[in-house]
């Protein structure tokens, strides 16, 4: 391996690293938010929230909306 | 904001569970985009591209170097563009945007400088110039650290979105600086070979797989963001359900 395929795999690994780190740790927190809101709040709709109280039409998905 | 945004117009997306919804959608494709585009885009890069007349196997950099420093300004252009809109309209999902684009931004300027100290060493013979292109990427790459740094720095979480989308608005002065700088100024750096007036400049055999690589990191990009948006948009629902949940229990003990 010549010293200038050294520079290239250098600069390809920095690459491969930094996307391959943001893309696990981008992956996990989608899936650890995800399984936190269905435990929070289990059911879907609008009115089961506003029967607990909370705020109403606030626009934010409830967790069946979530699974996609 | 209070209550529901109007509809029409750009607050039609201002809906987070529309968002959610439309963005399960599209996450996947952009996904599989990005993967096909890279797993064609990089075997061709490292293997089946000529290697440069002059610069032997080291032009192979180029394919990793030059997506990064696009997508550092491109995606600066996006900051700024989504903290106008936030400053502007407040709309809810601008701010959110903003926050999770400019730790990926960072990266990829990161990215783009290291990748570029690398091709430079043997090529100019040195790992770093003070030159006017070298000089106004760093100065993208702290203006990307600084608005993430800014916006989490308040425990307002309002505050610290408004002091970055000011930061991020102000900032994009520079990204024409980046852009011109090896037009005006007298610098190491080669000038524009792809995105210039006359047209590429670069060989079909060089530029189709710089192309690819460029469009499949772009997706990745996409994708990277879209996911830690959708991530923020359920955790600041769960702070809301914590803290609906706290009031509660607080009445019940009352």
């Amino acid at each position: 391996m010549t010293l200038h395929w050294w520079y290239v795999t250098a600069a390809w690994g920095l690459a491969g690293l930094g996307f391959g780190a943001m893309l696990l740790l981008s992956l996990q927190r989608l899936a650890a938010a995800k399984r936190r809101l269905a435990l929070l709040d289990p059911r879907a709709g609008g009115r089961d929230a506003t029967a607990r109280g909370l705020p109403a039409g606030d626009g934010l998905p409830r967790a069946k909306e979530l699974q996609g | 904001m209070g209550g529901r945004p109007s509809g029409g117009g750009l607050h039609r997306f201002a809906n987070p569970g529309r968002f959610l919804r439309l963005s399960a959608r599209v996450s996947p494709w952009l996904w599989a985009a990005a993967a096909l585009l890279l797993a064609v885009g990089v075997p061709w890069a490292l293997v089946f591209s000529p290697p440069d007349w002059q610069q032997g196997e080291t032009v192979r950099i180029m394919y990793v170097h030059v997506p990064m420093a696009w997508l550092s300004m491109a995606g600066y252009v996006a900051l700024a563009a989504a903290s106008a809109t936030a400053l502007i309209w407040r709309h809810p999902l601008a701010d959110l945007f903003a926050r999770e684009i400019s730790p990926v931004g960072a990266a990829v300027t990161a990215l783009c400088l290291a990748t570029g100290s690398l091709w430079g060493r043997p090529m100019w013979g040195t790992w770093w110039v003070w030159d006017a292109r070298l000089t106004s990427v760093l100065v993208l790459f702290f203006l990307w650290v600084g608005h993430a740094a800014l916006v989490r720095a308040f425990d307002d979480e309002e505050r610290g979105a408004r002091a970055g989308a000011i930061l991020a608005v102000i900032g994009a002065i520079n990204v024409p600086v980046v852009k011109f700088s090896v037009d005006f100024f007298n610098t190491l750096h080669q000038p524009a070979s792809v995105a210039r007036l006359g047209g590429p400049s670069l060989h079909v055999d060089i530029l189709y797989p710089l192309l690819v690589c460029a469009v499949g990191f772009s997706l990745l990009f996409a994708a990277l963001v879209l996911t830690r948006t959708r991530a923020a948009v359920m955790e600041k629902r769960i702070r809301q359900l914590q803290l609906a949940q706290a009031r509660r229990q607080d009445a019940v003990a009352a």
